[in-house]
């Protein structure tokens, strides 16, 4: 039985206390991870309140659409302002967060979340431009909460499980720790080893608190399933300074080893996994995807007035305009050069996908990678859920330029209440 | 007695297996790492050069268009990679790697690799800047840690202290002792490095860094010592510069550039643009809106040369137009990027006091500036595309201008191949190692200083040793 008495847990909870150096390092990881997630949170925050204004800005953008097109009279006039409009904000999509968006806010920052349904083509004249960020405050700035998690509590936890009995043993207290406990050294470090877990999880949760209270869209649900999560991610680093501190050898080197172990866990294994990926799936080329796009621009203009023609072959209701001038001579190109790249946009989609899968696979080797990754499926900013993004994106610009092409080809434009039945993006 | 400490110190670490065993550990870690990187980046500048002259020979034989219509599908400028960026990447993964040059509108560079990266911790990447600038102080701090605490815990120190032994040449003494064991215990790493960087030209910025690395685990010896003096343990001296180097190396940069971005925030991309916008529109102060500018100068123009006509001018009307509009339109980026770039280093300079109180964000900021990945760097490659952007376009235009007369239709095709080939061809020569010695200036003293103060911190410790 190794189970603790009342008097193992009072004994190992008092010799704890009485460590100066653990309350340094559990005081310095909360004040840390306070900070961390006050940023996060409030990111978090800003997030959301811009979310709710795109309503209203729609709504207003809109409004401002239809006493502009009340004026208009169809003709080729309005076409051109319907293309306008087609390439204008109303288009704009913002990704969808999920509630523990707190914990994995700061991919937003690097991934595009802000895309645009357009008449254009987001490969070429509709590219998103992507958050202005100083890239010197990106490459060094905070990388979230679950990594300062993953970055600092196993230092501490290694610390405070630090020659538990190794410092025993070289000061010969050991053997009389042994005579004293009539059931053996396994309830001492149990109740050791648990108030350390209690007091790092403590903190662990304490310390993330700001990242979910500050976010208004945060639920108890996703604090459950937080707080579960930074329970076993205590319970191994914890686990792994208790075997480590039973290794018969000097508290110096079994400090070194966790130092080690910590380094190989955090860094290295992560490296290694990202490599493995890369191999695995590996992405196709953003620069060689630049001649593929200048080709299908080249293609499509070539070809520009036999496009408009097949064009208004597949529609026979609309009457066709040919030579097809400006603007309805641009939308079929784009709608040609779109179809030709839609390729490049699967490959990437596939790879980054792919490369998602393999380090979830191997992210049980590294807790900290595998609480990260849980940290962003938390907020919805994980890998699958931005292709899910990129494809509802993909979904909504095809209902918008179905919408909006038709009454650019027929040298017409948007009527007021057609215009009333605009899409919009629901995510 | 200062050489005898220090050789008495070296011969004790050479017999430690820890040097020896962490030593070559480090020199494999950076050994694979280093040649991981050199082969990425040599491939990326392969691929670069193919890619730039795959989109320039698209450029070229593009065939009959309208000049302004192909001057639309633009050119792009991507920026090389030095040797030494293998070492240390900088922002490079922040920024885009290809920026479209069009007429009317300046851009930023596209595709970061950064929003493609694989799902990772996000504490940046495994470089060799990583193994140099974060573990091998940790190396220090592991080798040096005991370096005076075990003598107080053996009594040694005590001994030394009543047979008249001053302080100073004991802690000197420990700390030339410290370094002279790195110089050897890393010398498979330095060789490694050195044959790796060899073939890649980058013999003088790397030479450069070798120096500023010297400076760096000077330093990090000196604080490993000071901390040693200071300490009762060895134990308790290693967990301080565990947290020592924890702090310097995650928590403050990191927690500085946070801060820094809140305090001193950039507008956000949808502002910047429509202010943009709004000035080339409404024009700058006192200048008129758009509208307004185009009407004074079409005046000005069919007054110049005496019709009543666009039609009738003897050049081409919509060209011409386009040279004044573009120029206003390039007056204004001009204006609002050299904003943004000022925020940018105002940002920078921020950064530099927010993390003065750490010897590796002013190491990290020299090795950008040697490999040419900082700020300033990337600011001089933009401002050099955007240099030939303007000259490309005005090109394009002015031999529009000339070729036509009065209002020409965007639909008729009146250029070929020989036009297309006789565009100025895009060429970027990175700045050379001044530049970047005079980037690093300021991060560069501050080392120094770090190296200074930590030695005279020593020395003032030295005098209070207590045995």
């Amino acid at each position: 039985m190794i189970w603790p008495s009342t008097f193992h847990w009072r004994a190992e909870a008092l010799r704890l206390a009485r460590q100066p150096l653990a309350g340094w390092a559990l005081g310095a990881l909360l004040l840390v991870l306070l900070a961390s997630a006050t940023s996060a949170g409030l990111d978090a925050r800003a997030w959301r309140a811009a979310q709710q204004q795109d309503g209203a800005v729609l709504d207003q953008q809109l409004a401002a659409a239809l006493s502009r097109f009340e004026k208009n009279a169809p003709g080729q006039a309005n076409a051109t302002a319907t293309y306008q409009l087609g390439r204008g904000e109303l288009g704009a999509t913002r990704m969808a967060a999920q509630a523990g968006l707190g914990l994995g806010v700061q991919r937003l920052a690097v991934l595009p979340v802000r895309l645009k349904a357009s008449l254009d083509s987001r490969h070429v004249d509709a590219r998103d431009p992507g958050p202005l960020r100083n890239p010197l405050l990106a490459a060094s700035g905070l990388p979230g909460l679950p990594a300062m998690v993953a970055l600092l509590l196993p230092l501490v936890a290694l610390v405070l499980c630090a020659g538990l009995l190794q410092e025993e043993r070289e000061h010969g207290r050991l053997g009389l720790l042994r005579v004293q406990s009539r059931r053996g050294l396994g309830p001492v470090l149990v109740a050791a080893l648990g108030w350390r877990l209690l007091a790092l999880w403590t903190v662990a949760v304490l310390g993330s608190l700001p990242a979910l209270l500050l976010d208004p869209g945060a639920s108890a649900a996703v604090l459950m399933q937080w707080a579960a999560a930074l329970g076993a991610f205590c319970a191994v680093w914890v686990a792994l300074g208790g075997l480590l501190s039973c290794v018969p050898v000097s508290a110096a080197a079994s400090m070194l080893a966790a130092l080690g172990l910590w380094l190989a866990l955090t860094f290295a294994l992560p490296a290694g996994l990202v490599l493995l990926a890369q191999h695995a799936a590996p992405l196709p080329s953003r620069l060689e995807s630049i001649v593929a796009i200048r080709a299908a621009q080249h293609a499509s203009e070539d070809h520009e007035q036999a496009l408009a023609q097949a064009w208004y072959e597949a529609h026979p209701e609309i009457a066709a305009h040919l030579p097809a001038v400006w603007p309805a001579s641009f939308v079929t190109r784009v709608l040609d050069q779109d179809l030709a790249l839609e390729g490049w946009g699967v490959e990437f989609a596939e790879a980054r996908v792919g490369q998602a899968a393999v380090i979830a696979q191997g992210a049980w080797l590294s807790p900290g990678l595998a609480l990260v990754l849980l940290g962003e499926r938390l907020a919805g900013t994980d890998a699958a859920s931005h292709v899910r993004y990129l494809d509802q994106v993909d979904a909504f610009e095809q209902r918008w330029r179905d919408f909006l092409v038709p009454r650019v080809m027929d040298r017409q434009g948007l009527r007021v209440d057609e215009l009333r039945k605009l899409p919009r993006f629901a995510p | 007695m200062m050489a005898a400490i220090a050789f008495k110190e070296l011969r004790m670490l050479l017999r430690d297996g820890r040097l020896w065993g962490l030593g070559l550990l480090l020199a494999l870690l950076l050994g694979g790492v280093l040649a991981l990187a050199v082969q990425q980046r040599d491939s990326a500048e392969r691929e670069r050069e193919r890619v730039e002259l795959a989109a320039r020979a698209q450029w070229d034989h593009q065939g009959e268009r309208n000049p302004h219509r192909a001057a639309h599908f633009g050119l792009y400028a991507f920026k090389p990679r030095s040797a030494l960026a293998s070492v240390e990447p900088g922002i490079d993964a922040q920024t885009g790697q290809a920026l479209w040059l069009e007429p009317h509108r300046r851009n930023l560079a596209l595709y970061a690799p950064a929003a493609d990266a694989a799902p990772s911790l996000g504490l940046g990447d495994f470089t060799p800047a990583f193994v140099l600038l974060a573990l091998v102080p940790l190396l220090i701090a592991v080798l040096g840690h005991a370096s005076v605490t075990q003598e107080r815990e053996l009594g040694t120190l005590r001994m030394l202290h009543a047979s008249g032994m001053r302080g100073l040449p004991l802690v000197l003494g420990k700390w030339l002792g410290l370094c002279a064991a790195l110089v050897i215990g890393l010398a498979p790493a330095w060789l490694a490095a050195g044959w790796l960087l060899a073939a890649g030209q980058g013999a003088g910025p790397a030479a450069l860094l070798l120096l500023a690395l010297c400076l760096y685990y000077a330093a990090w010896a000196a604080i490993t010592v000071l901390v040693s003096v200071h300490c009762r343990t060895s134990r308790a001296a290693l967990l301080v510069l565990l947290a020592l180097w924890v702090g310097a190396v995650f928590i403050a940069p990191r927690l500085s550039a946070s801060a820094v971005e809140q305090f001193a925030p950039l507008p956000t991309g949808a502002a910047f643009w429509s202010r943009i916008q709004h000035d080339i529109d409404h024009g700058l102060p006192g200048e008129g809106s758009a509208a307004e500018r185009a009407k004074a100068f079409d005046g000005q123009m069919l007054a110049q040369h005496g019709v009543a006509r666009l039609e009738d001018l003897p050049f081409g009307a919509n060209a011409r137009r386009r040279l004044h509009r573009d120029a206003y339109a390039t007056k204004v980026y001009a204006l609002h990027f050299e904003q943004l770039w000022q925020a940018q280093r105002t940002q920078q300079r921020l950064l530099r006091v927010a993390t003065a109180a750490t010897p590796y964000a002013p190491m990290r900021a020299v090795a950008s500036a040697l490999a040419g990945t900082d700020l300033a760097h990337r600011q001089h490659f933009e401002q050099a595309a955007e240099q030939y952007r303007q000259e490309y376009t005005i090109f394009m235009d002015e031999w529009d201008m000339n070729s036509t007369r009065g209002v020409t239709s965007f639909e008729s095709r009146y250029a070929g191949n020989a036009q297309w080939q006789a565009t100025p061809r895009w060429r970027y020569e990175a700045p050379g190692t001044g530049f970047a010695l005079r980037q690093s200036l300021a991060d560069g003293g501050l080392l120094a200083a770090w190296l200074l103060v930590a030695l005279a911190a020593l020395a003032w410790s030295a005098r209070r040793l207590d045995p």
